[in-house]
């Protein structure tokens, strides 16, 4: 497996249940060692590719890779390679030894890390020993964790994986993700959970209705869109040069509080405001979220429609 | 074949089976125990059965049943709860074999080890030969008990032969509801299925003794295979019986692991 060969490939990824759409004509690249985000809400065909490239479904048409496997004709190869956390309860009558050994046995590979997960994600052995089904939601969000890292796996694929867990929990889960992916694990999450996505991640899919709508770096998705500037001035005055400044558009104005917002480099913003007398000033990258909930508007003219058309790339 | 998740699974019914298993030996013992108020009327109470009810409990005229135990005892092998307990066993394995586990979701973690999916279908599958074959030792065992306790002498070898007769119904049975399983989404639907080939077959069985039209389709009743009263009686068991019973359930599974195979999972 060369270090150039992607982790994940898509090519015209398609799936179709019967006539309703699952996912359509993806394109998709993801690097060895990455760490990419695939967001979209619940539907949007999220489940549908993880389902895909585990093999768990058949495309309609198009092919996917991982690393370099064909996804229908070398699952078993690609099996090996992976852990996959389904979101779904692992076995209920089994003990949390049990699921481990179990699982760990048909992967056919050593549990180098099981030990070293249990303690950090907080399983003791007593707990280990119970049946799932006097787990809690967390603790069998663990398990499902473990099970799928236990074996250093070299492409991770989670499908809500903080599901369950408390604030604690998922910090040491993300600070676990950030060593597999320091020492050169590939991470692909699916979440709809944006805050989850942007601490994590290196680089975004936004997933809308079996369709890409976008794939970018994290922090370039949210530098493209636009500042939100919020200034207050002296009573009376109107800063007119600002207002007409290119790349803004004013959202409000109200007794010398205006708050408008920005799209373009930062410098000539901040010239501009340091020529106007400032009772106060506040300048916001947006965050993830609500660069999100604009790739989900559904106005034609909104910037969904031109990424839709432009900005989709692998 | 992965031995891991035959073992695993086999284990994972060890009380269902052991419960039907158990009351497999206490039917049987008890029906022993009941040739003796019988004693010695047996042979005219076969012989003034109504005619529907002999094909219902599958008494047929000609053999020589007078008042032998040995024939007496196979009521217990054709008895409704010898065969409920015989297809409880078959299909609550084949059944969820593959539905349970996308019933629960589980099989999202089975299937992203590096598995074939034949090797699952045939893993899970292959639990309900000694499934059914505990269950059917449990009749027998039953058997041996009750004359025992009761002091009557039988060919121990017939009914092994209808013991083996019966697991071969059971197998087959078993094997239909394992191909309902990689059909279904849950273990109910695969079981509802599977009850309801078994019931049909049932009184296809039934009324072909009855009804002529029906006599033409009566060799594809799975229970057209199954004649413990005749194999007790000839002391043989006819090998293309047993070749039908056991040809289908390789079939079945074999349809199985090509269904499954090809499945997409919408877990």
């Amino acid at each position: 497996m060369s270090s150039s060969t992607p982790a994940i490939l898509l090519d015209g990824l398609t799936k179709y249940y019967g006539k309703v759409r699952g996912v359509d004509d993806l394109h998709l690249t993801v690097d060895q060692g990455e760490t990419f985000g695939f967001l979209g809400p619940n539907g949007a065909g999220k489940t549908t590719t993880i389902r895909l490239l585990t093999g768990f479904m058949r495309p309609s048409s198009g092919r996917a890779f991982v690393f370099g496997h064909d996804i229908v004709k070398e699952s078993t190869s690609i099996r090996r390679l992976i852990g996959f956390v389904p979101g779904t309860t692992p076995y209920e009558s089994m003990t949390g030894h049990g699921v481990l050994d179990y699982l760990g046995a048909l992967q056919e590979s050593p549990p180098l890390l099981r030990a070293d997960l249990c303690e950090r994600l907080k399983l003791s052995d007593d707990d280990l020993h119970r049946k799932l089904r006097t787990y809690s939601k967390g603790m069998r969000q663990k398990i499902a964790i473990i099970q799928a890292l236990q074996h250093d796996p070299e492409l991770i694929i989670m499908d809500e994986p903080t599901e369950g867990l408390d604030p604690l929990m998922q910090n040491e889960l993300f600070s676990i993700l950030k060593e597999r992916s320091a020492l050169g694990r590939t991470i692909f999450l699916s979440s709809h959970i944006i805050s989850e996505v942007e601490r994590l991640c290196d680089r975004v899919a936004i997933i809308r209705e079996g369709r890409l709508v976008a794939v970018e770096d994290v922090d370039a998705m949210r530098r493209r869109r636009s500042l939100q500037v919020e200034i207050r001035v002296p009573s009376g005055q109107s800063p007119d040069q600002l207002l007409k400044m290119p790349g803004v558009t004013t959202i409000s104005i109200t007794d010398g509080h205006i708050i408008m917002s920005y799209q373009g480099d930062l410098v000539p913003l901040l010239q501009m405001l340091s020529n106007i007398k400032l009772e106060d000033l506040i300048i916001e990258r947006p965050s993830l979220e609500e660069v999100f909930l604009t790739f989900y508007d559904d106005a034609q003219d909104s910037p969904v429609a031109a990424l839709q058309e432009n900005k989709v790339k692998s | 074949m992965k031995v891991l998740i035959f073992t695993t699974t086999l284990l994972g019914s060890k009380t269902l089976l052991l419960a039907l298993a158990g009351g497999m030996i206490a039917l049987q013992a008890l029906v022993s125990y009941t040739y003796e108020s019988f004693s010695g009327v047996t042979g005219q109470m076969f012989a003034d059965l109504p005619r529907e009810f002999a094909a219902l409990i599958k008494v047929q005229s000609g053999l020589p049943l007078g008042n032998d135990p040995n024939a007496y005892l196979t009521l217990g092998y054709y008895h409704p709860i010898f065969l409920v307990l015989g297809s409880a066993a078959a299909i609550s394995i084949g059944s969820q074999a593959l539905a349970g586990e996308v019933d629960r979701g589980t099989i999202l973690y089975l299937l992203a080890r590096p598995l074939h999916r034949w090797q699952v279908v045939v893993s899970k599958g292959a639990v309900i030969l000694p499934a059914t074959a505990l269950v059917a030792a449990g009749a027998m065992a039953g058997t041996t008990l009750g004359t025992m306790l009761i002091g009557v002498d039988i060919e121990t070898r017939r009914f092994v032969l209808a013991a083996i007769n019966a697991w071969a119904l059971f197998i087959a049975i078993g094997a239909i509801a394992l191909l309902c399983s990689t059909l279904a989404n849950s273990t109910g639907q695969a079981a509802g299925w599977a009850i309801t080939f078994a019931m049909i077959s049932f009184f296809v069985d039934f009324l072909a003794d009855l009804w002529e039209p029906i006599r033409r389709v009566e060799p594809l009743s799975i229970f057209n295979h199954y004649d413990p009263s005749q194999v007790v009686a000839t002391g043989s068991l006819p090998a293309d019986d047993l070749a039908f019973l056991l040809g289908l359930a390789v079939f079945a599974t074999m349809l199985a692991v090509f269904i499954f195979s090809r499945r997409d999972l919408r877990v």
